[in-house]
């Protein structure tokens, strides 16, 4: 009884926390005209900057590791074949880690510094302050943030794959004796622009979904700076959830 | 100008009420809760359990958002702590309405800024460096004068300030009156509401009527 009462009531949070959240976006888009208005643009660029500028050479190094890793394990395991390694770095990075591992870094830099920037907002009236100013907190603080992290999810996925297979391939042409040359072309020879597509377009998703739940977390603040930590730390656990959520359908759907 | 009609919210009850242009008010709360309580029915922030609260002929809860959003800019509110955004520069606070609503760079009201900054003692030199800096190292005298500032350059309609003299130095709290009442007397139409929830920050100050919220709805006297 007890246990079915407390999954029900975590079904019915949850419920409530998916219509907020959507509710949250499409008020949000709804205000997208207002990025013609300088100060809500500047709030746009500042956003990419910190979360996409910022993040780039954490992201090429982990990307430059990753593919480093990858390349190690698969020569280890069948030896070092042009097409073959190509193949699978373009499926591991392309179709799956490089949209993935974007998304766990910028959930951990950003989704956080988010929801406890407008959790602190909310609960010291600063939102209240922006509305007696009569400025639309969904134009001014939700929409130029929900479009600069999903601009730079989707552009840190395209330069984590690069780092990843360039990483990858540099050392393998290293410690082999196949140029450089020829192992970019089997990678090539295997990427379709569908692939690339379908992660980037996973990438901008994966944007959408991070960017929306920090901040519906953030506005749930009422009045105390103790309900920071509790949103930040949800806001963090379901964008984890949600991506690997999202990351699964995408990938059936489009691959099989 | 605000009409409260009959409002039964979780801690006031204002049967029905008028605050009428050009005129100024002081109304005396009995603890924070309800002034904050009255901050948010005015503004369209919290809504009653009853009742309706109209704003220049709007009622102010059931209007289209972009008319209530425009509606607000004909309000100035003066906070008591300030009401600054945490991650603006102190140039950026003063300016964002301007430039939000009107398209204002900051630089077309920086002699105006420096101007009204010479009340307070600051010149252009020590200006260049404050104007940099967030305000989380600022004073609550320092954000109240930002956010003063910020709703004079918006030349609203009704002007609200929010226990705006508590805790300041008698030279400091004279400073803001002056601007304060000088303001108010530029427009004729122009209406001030000094809120506090004691009534010893608004002692000196002189208001056509005085209010005090009691069971009956607002208690009120001329000065």
């Amino acid at each position: 009884m007890d246990v079915t009462y407390k999954i029900g009531k975590g079904l019915i949070v949850s419920a409530q926390h998916a219509r907020g959240t959507y509710s949250l976006f499409v008020d949000a888009i709804r205000h997208i005209t207002y990025l013609k208005i300088p100060p809500v643009r500047s709030v746009l660029y500042k956003q990419i900057y910190f979360t996409g500028i910022e993040a780039l050479n954490k992201v090429a190094l982990i990307g430059i590791l990753i593919g480093i890793v990858i390349i190690t394990q698969v020569a280890n395991i069948v030896g070092f074949n042009p097409v073959l390694t190509g193949r699978i770095l373009v499926w591991t990075v392309v179709r799956e880690l490089g949209p993935l591992f974007v998304a766990i870094i910028v959930i951990a830099r950003s989704c956080t510094a988010i929801a406890a920037e407008l959790g602190s907002m909310k609960a010291n009236r600063e939102i209240d302050a922006l509305i007696t100013m009569g400025i639309d907190p969904y134009a001014y603080l939700v929409m130029p943030r929900i479009i600069g992290i999903s601009a730079s999810v989707f552009m840190l996925a395209f330069y984590f794959q690069i780092s990843a297979i360039a990483g990858g391939l540099i050392v393998s042409s290293l410690f082999t004796d196949i140029l450089f040359y020829e192992q970019l072309k089997g990678v090539f020879s295997v990427l379709s622009i569908f692939q690339v597509a379908v992660s980037l377009i996973k990438s901008a998703i994966f944007g959408l979904l991070i960017s929306t739940i920090s901040c519906y977390h953030g506005l749930r603040v009422k009045s105390s700076i103790t309900e920071i930590p509790q949103v930040t730390t949800l806001a963090v656990m379901q964008s984890l959830f949600v991506v690997l959520i999202f990351d699964g359908i995408i990938t059936v759907v489009s691959f099989i | 100008m605000i009409r409260f009609d009959d409002i039964v919210c979780e801690f006031l009850e204002i049967p029905s009420f008028d605050f009428k242009e050009g005129r100024v008010y002081k109304v005396i709360f009995h603890s924070d809760i309800e002034k904050n309580e009255f901050i948010d029915l005015t503004l369209g922030i919290k809504r009653p359990k009853r009742g309706r609260v109209v704003l220049f002929d709007r009622d102010i809860f059931n209007v289209d958002i972009n008319v209530y959003y425009d509606t607000l800019k004909k309000v100035g509110v003066v906070w008591e702590n300030g009401g600054v955004i945490s991650n603006l520069k102190v140039w950026e606070n003063i300016a964002l309405p301007l430039w939000f609503h009107y398209g204002i760079r900051p630089e077309k009201i920086e002699t105006r800024v420096i101007e009204f900054y010479k009340n307070f003692d600051m010149d252009a030199q020590f200006l260049s460096g404050y104007m940099g800096r967030l305000p989380g190292t600022l004073s609550a005298f320092d954000k109240r004068i930002i956010c003063l500032i910020r709703s004079i350059l918006m030349e609203p309609e009704l002007m609200i300030y929010d226990d705006v003299f508590t805790g300041l130095k008698s030279d400091r709290v004279e400073r803001i009156r002056e601007i304060a009442e000088g303001f108010h007397r530029a427009n004729p139409k122009r209406t001030s509401i000094y809120l506090a929830s004691t009534d010893e920050s608004l002692r000196d100050l002189k208001a056509d009527y005085n209010i005090v919220p009691d069971e009956k709805g607002f208690k009120i006297w001329r000065s």
